[in-house]
This record gives C-alpha cells, structure tokens and sequence, in this order.
C-alpha cells in the first residue's frame, strides 16, 4: 500500500538546505511537514535528522547538568545584602533627606510667595466685562469728524435708546431714514 | 550666632509686594479701555434672530430692518490710552480702534475701517457714554451686510 501524502514533496538538496531551519523550528508549519514526510522515507535524509536530534538532546542535557549544579540559594544570599531597601522603608530615608537639606525651614515663606504669585496674577490678569450688553439709558454718540471713501454716507439713532448707527457703503441701506 | 526676625518685619515685605501690586493694578486699570467689536451678519433671507443678541434686540430692530441677524465674530480686547488696536472683520476688514480720552464718563475714540489697500470706507472721531456703544454698518458680505457694534469701557 502506498502511503497518500498531501503535502508537496520535497527533494534531498532542498531539504539540506532548510535543515537548520526544520531543527530549530522556524520553518512554517507546511514545510515542517514536508521535510518531516521527506525524512520519513529518504533514509538518509533521515539518518541525518536522528543524528542532529541525538545531539541537540545531548547538548540541552549537558546544559541542564550544568544549570542544576549551580546553587541559586546561595548566589541569592550574596547578593540580597548589596540590594537597596526594601520600598516600604523608602519614606523614613525620604524623611532623613529632607531634615538635612538647608531650605528645609524656609518651607512657610514659600508657601507665602506661592500664595503672593497667585494674588499678583489675579490681579494682574485682565479682567473680562461682563457679557452684558449695554444698559445706558442715554446711549447717544456725539459724532465730531466723519470722512468716508464711500459714496453713501448716513447716521442716524433709534428712538429708545439713541443708540447711533454709522452707515458707509456703496448703496443705500434698505430702511434707512 | 542667630538673628531672629521680629515677626511683624518677617510679613512687611510680603504685604508690602501685594500692596504695591493692588496700586499697580488700580493705576492699570485707569489707563485702559475695554473694547469689544461684536460682527453681526444680518440678511433677509429667514428670521433667525442670534441668542447671543438678545440684549441687542432692541437697538438692532430699532436702527435696521432686516430680517436675520446672526453673531459671526465677538472680539474683546484691553486697549491703552493712545495705542491703537486692530480687530479683524470678516471679509479681510480690520477695524483700527484708539481710545483717546476719558472725559466726564465719556469715552473718545477714533475708529478707522480698513479694506485692504483701498482708502478707508471709514474714518471717524466720537464720544460714547462710558459703558456705551455704537454701530457701523455696510460693509458688504456675499451672503448678507456686515453691522459692527463698537462698544467700550473705562476699567476702573
């Protein structure tokens, strides 16, 4: 019986040539298939997978030998005592700092220039009017020089208020008296 | 060896920088005009009046008759005494402003309004009551005319 594979068969130069790739992993997963097929039945294409595997194991085996031999316990306990304190013990050191710095006491006369700083740019701010309109009872403007570019002229107030309009353009407005 | 500060030394300086800032203020404040140039678009076509408006309803339907007024620009601005002070208008206007004087709660202005390189389609010296205001109008937009409410405040 001949076995069906539906991955596309790979050839013995192709598959030395992604061999590093196949071994470390990094070869996509259909041509992790492929090769995995093509060692499968090219006996020496596979001799020489099984012989790269023998020895990527015995390699992570001797390293692992190596990394079990070394005592962290003791590589910890040499190094715990050169660490910075722990955080929770960072406030009194903090505290200690501050008691040393010389300015230290002048804290109440920053506070105070702080204070000044805010006072001096309140006042110095400009100070917006309020949105209001204008609530004069006698609004009239007195007109004391007038010169226009514009042929058309006009000035006139409204009864209430007398407040005074200033009309230039190049036509008559509609409504003017 | 220590010096102390007698407590009411240690607070003279700080009063005395606010003292003098309140005096700075206040001698400012006399010095400065607050103008504000609102720009009304106002047309015929629809009558939407602007809620911003409202407290202008009376002196709007009073000196014109259109239909529709909508606020496009409101501009306010602290002026000097003696400096004058461009507000842009819509249209590549801009209205030159220079508080003159203050006298008898009366502010003097001359008002300049520029449009472009042309001679100016405005150029006037008045008074208006303090707090008070004033309208120019005319000046052409393509979708309506342009009114230009001038107003100004002493800041005392």
């Amino acid at each position: 019986m001949t076995a069906v594979s539906f991955e596309r068969d790979i050839q013995c130069p192709d598959f030395a040539r992604r061999f590093d790739g196949f071994l470390d992993g990094e070869v996509d997963a259909h041509s992790l298939r492929a090769m995995a097929a093509h060692a499968g039945h090219c006996d020496r294409c596979g001799a020489e997978l099984e012989q790269a595997e023998s020895l990527q194991e015995l390699l992570l085996r001797a390293v692992e030998d190596e990394t079990d031999r070394i005592d962290a316990g003791a590589l910890w306990r040499r190094v715990e005592p050169q660490l910075e304190p722990a955080l929770g013990s960072a406030l009194p050191r903090w505290r200690a700092r501050i008691a040393d710095w010389r300015w230290a006491p002048s804290v109440p006369a920053l506070a105070v220039g702080g204070v000044l700083a805010a006072a001096l740019a309140l006042l110095l701010w400009p100070v917006a009017t309020p949105s209001e309109p204008t609530r004069v009872a006698d609004n009239h403007a007195q007109i004391d020089r007038i010169e226009s570019s514009a042929p058309h002229v006009a000035v006139w107030s409204e009864p209430t208020e007398h407040t005074t309009a200033i009309w230039v353009a190049s036509y008559e407005p509609e409504g003017t008296p | 060896m220590t010096f102390s500060v007698p407590p009411a030394r240690r607070w003279a300086v700080p009063f005395s920088a606010l003292l003098l800032a309140l005096c700075g203020r206040l001698a400012l404040a006399d010095s400065e005009v607050a103008v504000r140039v609102r720009t009304v678009l106002a047309t015929d076509s629809g009558s939407d009046f602007d809620q911003r408006l409202t407290g202008y309803r009376r002196q709007l339907r009073g000196l014109f008759h259109y239909t529709s007024y909508r606020l496009v620009k409101d501009e306010e601005r602290h002026c000097p005494f003696g400096l004058p002070n461009n507000f842009e208008i819509p249209g590549g206007r801009y209205l030159e402003v220079l508080p003159v004087a203050l006298k008898e709660d009366r502010l003097r202005l001359r008002v300049l309004l520029i449009e472009g390189t042309s001679p100016p389609p405005l150029d006037t010296d008045f008074t208006v009551p303090n707090r008070g205001n004033i309208w120019v109008g005319g000046p052409y937009n393509p979708d309506g005319v342009l009114l230009i409410s001038i107003g100004a405040e002493a800041m005392q």
